[in-house]
């Protein structure tokens, strides 16, 4: 079940960049992007709401705030290069980023997060999909 | 050039995808979930706003009464992927999240292209399997790495 989901979450993001990219043709990637995050501004506003007794309160640090706004900037590039590129092609260039700062991350121990060096191999994997990125533009 | 510069910006996609949530799991030990995406979504909206202010966008409301329903569908979706996301990320492995979203995507990325954007050709289909080949090595390298160590 959890796999079926995870599968179906993937099929989910491909048609929400697409909607995202859409509105930003009609209007712009920066109106796309505020429509985008309001949605869930609104959501998580009610369930702070209703929730308030039951959320932990620790004091407010400015750096909280960082995270949401490289959100911004995602939606903002998802935006732009969707209309050029299309959707295979972004998700495809997108996830070689990934799993390259996910090794950088890693072996470094960069962000806070336990270091676990990268292996020649999985290097070896990388070369394999910017071949694949290069097949698909060349 | 300017191709170039748009592969450029969809690798630092990847990046933000990656670092975003990092950050954001931290955040979560001190804040709690629900504060910590409440916190997320109103400094991506204050940004967004900020952006629309210095590239003087705003004009582009007035065209929102136009838009067609379906095209404001991307907020609620990227909420159930949110939801989804926090479901099935503690119920099974790294290497299988990578690669059935991975497959997801492409599987609806492939029908979009081809029914709506009209991009779709061979070359992709075959880079995209070297694409998917080199994601199994290097996750499959990742796990071997890792259980070596234990």
């Amino acid at each position: 079940m959890a796999k079926l989901l995870a599968y179906f979450t993937g099929l989910v993001l491909s048609l929400m960049v697409t909607f995202n990219g859409l509105l930003s043709g009609f209007t712009s990637a920066y109106l796309s992007n505020v429509v985008y995050h309001a949605f869930g501004l609104v959501f998580f506003g009610i369930f702070l709401c209703l929730l308030k007794k039951q959320t932990t309160t620790g004091a407010f640090k400015w750096y909280y705030l960082v995270p949401g706004f490289l959100g911004s900037l995602t939606i903002i590039l998802n935006n732009i290069v969707l209309n050029v590129l299309g959707v295979t092609l972004m998700i495809a260039f997108t996830l070689v980023g990934q799993v390259i700062t996910s090794l950088v991350i890693d072996h470094w121990g960069l962000l806070g997060k336990s270091i676990s060096r990268s292996t020649r191999k999985q290097w070896f994997g990388v070369g394999i999909m910017i071949i694949g990125l290069a097949t698909m533009v060349l | 050039m300017t191709l170039l510069l748009i592969y450029g910006l969809a690798v630092c996609i990847g990046v933000l995808v990656t670092v975003v949530p990092i950050m954001n799991g931290a955040n979560t030990r001190v804040l709690g979930t629900i504060r910590v995406s409440f916190f997320h979504y109103f400094s991506a909206s204050i940004t967004g706003v900020a952006f629309l202010l210095f590239t003087a966008s705003f004009g582009d409301i007035k065209r929102l009464p136009e838009v067609p329903i379906h095209y404001f569908l991307g907020g609620i979706l990227g909420l159930s992927v949110i939801l989804l996301m926090n479901y099935y990320s503690v119920r099974i492995k790294a290497l299988h999240i990578a690669i059935l979203l991975f497959l997801g995507q492409m599987t609806m990325g492939l029908a979009l292209d081809y029914f709506l954007f009209d991009k779709l050709n061979v070359k992709i289909i075959i880079g995209l399997l070297i694409v998917l080949l080199g994601l199994i090595v290097q996750s499959e390298s990742k796990k071997s790495a890792s259980s070596s160590k234990t």
